[in-house]
C-alpha cells in the first residue's frame, strides 16, 4: 500500500519507529531487502528482523497478499542470517480462509484500527515481545512488559 | 521517523506484477466452484503450476494443499482460492503473454464457470509484487465504463442538446420544431449510443484497468 499521504498511519509509523527504536530496535521504511521492499523493516540489536506490510482501504485481505509475504520471507531469509518474522497489518476484512492460510503459512495478520492513538507502541510489545512468538530469542532482550503502560495504551 | 528511501534504489530491477481478482456470487461449494472451473477451461486442477509461480513458489507444497484451482495457459497462470461459499480470489501471473489480456481470459472463464451463481468480479487490481502495491485498479462495472473521458463527451454533448432543444422549441423556434429536432438528432443519439456500448461491455465483463 501506499502510505507517504496518509496522516492516521504516518502518525503509526512514528508512534511504531519510536516505541521500536526505545527497545534498542531500528526501523526502516521502504528499505529494499531480499528483492522486496517491505512497508516497514525492523531489526532487533542482536540482528533479527521482522517485515511489515501495511494494507487499508482495499476491502479485505486477498490470499496473494499472504503468498507474497511468505515468498518475501523465503527470499529475505536466503541473505538474513536470522529467521524473519513477517507481519500484516491492515484494517480491512480478513476473512477466515485467508487468515487460515497465512497462519498455516507462519504470516502474522494484525486486524488494527489506524486510528487509534499508540497504536504503534502497543503494537511494537505485542509484535516483539508477547503473541506472535515470532522471535523467540529477542524476547530475552525485553523485560516483562510493563503492565501499568498496557492498561495506559487499553485506555487510549 | 525514519526517511522514505529514493526510488533511485529502484533502477535497475526488474518488477514484477500481479493480478488480484475478488469474485462474489451466489452460494456454491468450494469443491463445486472447483469441479466447474475445471469444466470451463477444459483442464483438471494442476497443483503442479504453483513451482513455477513467482508468487506462490516458495512455499507451494503447503498452497497446493489450500488452493482450489490452479492452472496455465501460454498466456497466464491462474490460481484460485475459496474463500468462503460465496467468494472466489483469484491470482493471475503473466507467462508469455500479456497481464491485462491474460486477466481478462481468467475473468472470462471465470464467469462463465459459475454463471448460474450471479459472479460479480468486486475488484481486480494490478499489483507490483516487489512492493505489494497497487498499480492499477480495475472493474467490469457499468459507472466504470460509462466514467470514460469519450462516454461523458459525448453525453455532455447530449444533454446540452436537450437544453438547447427545450429552450429554443419555448422561445425563438416555436414555429420549426421539427426541423430543429431533425437536426439535432445525431446529436441525441451520440450519447445514447456511447451509454449503450459501455453497458454492453459492462454486460460482457470486459475489464476496465485505470491508476488510483
Amino acid at each position: 500500500m501506499s502510505f507517504a499521504s496518509d496522516l492516521p498511519i504516518q502518525n503509526f509509523i512514528r508512534d511504531f519507529s519510536q516505541a521500536a527504536q526505545s527497545q534498542g530496535w531500528s526501523v526502516e521504511v521502504e528499505r529494499p531487502i531480499g528483492g522486496f521492499i517491505p512497508d516497514l523493516t525492523v531489526e532487533g540489536p542482536r540482528g533479527g528482523t521482522v517485515v511489515v506490510d501495511v494494507q487499508t482501504g482495499e476491502g479485505s485481505v486477498h490470499f496473494g497478499t499472504i503468498a507474497q509475504l511468505s515468498s518475501a520471507r523465503a527470499a529475505i531469509e536466503a541473505v538474513e542470517p536470522l529467521p524473519v518474522g513477517v507481519v500484516l497489518l491492515t484494517s480491512d476484512l480478513v476473512a477466515e480462509a485467508v487468515s487460515g492460510a497465512a497462519h498455516e503459512l507462519g504470516v502474522a495478520v494484525v486486524n488494527v484500527d489506524f486510528e487509534i492513538e499508540h497504536l504503534g507502541r502497543a503494537l511494537v510489545r505485542r509484535l516483539l515481545t508477547d503473541e506472535f512468538g515470532m522471535l523467540d530469542d529477542v524476547k530475552q532482550e525485553f523485560g516483562p512488559v510493563d503492565r501499568d503502560d498496557e492498561s495506559k495504551d487499553e485506555r487510549a | 521517523m525514519p526517511e522514505f528511501a529514493p526510488h533511485t534504489r529502484l533502477r535497475g530491477v526488474i518488477r514484477q506484477v500481479r493480478a488480484q481478482l475478488q469474485i462474489n456470487h451466489d452460494t456454491f461449494g468450494p469443491s463445486e466452484v472447483a469441479s466447474a472451473l475445471a469444466n470451463t477451461f477444459g483442464v483438471f486442477h494442476d497443483p503442479t503450476v504453483l513451482r513455477s509461480s513467482a508468487t506462490f513458489s516458495a512455499d507451494h507444497a503447503k498452497w497446493q494443499q489450500l488452493v482450489a484451482f490452479a492452472t496455465e495457459s501460454p498466456d497466464y497462470r491462474l490460481i484460485c482460492y475459496t474463500v468462503m461459499n460465496t467468494q472466489l480470489q483469484a491470482v493471475v501471473e503473466p507467462t508469455h503473454g500479456s497481464l491485462p489480456t491474460g486477466c481478462q481470459a481468467a475473468w472470462d472463464g471465470i464467469r462463465g464457470s459459475l454463471k448460474k451463481k450471479k459472479p460479480r468480479l468486486e475488484v481486480a487490481r494490478l499489483i507490483d509484487s516487489m512492493t505489494n502495491r497497487e498499480l492499477f485498479h480495475g472493474s467490469d462495472g457499468f459507472t466504470s465504463h460509462a466514467s470514460t473521458l469519450e462516454v461523458l463527451s459525448l453525453v455532455s454533448i447530449t444533454v446540452l442538446t436537450i437544453v438547447y432543444l427545450v429552450v429554443a422549441a419555448a422561445t425563438f423556434a416555436k414555429d420549426e420544431v421539427d426541423t430543429l429536432l431533425l437536426g439535432a438528432i445525431p446529436a441525441l443519439l451520440s450519447g445514447l449510443v456511447a451509454l449503450v456500448v459501455a453497458w454492453r461491455l459492462h454486460r460482457k465483463g470486459k475489464i476496465r484497468w485505470s491508476s488510483k
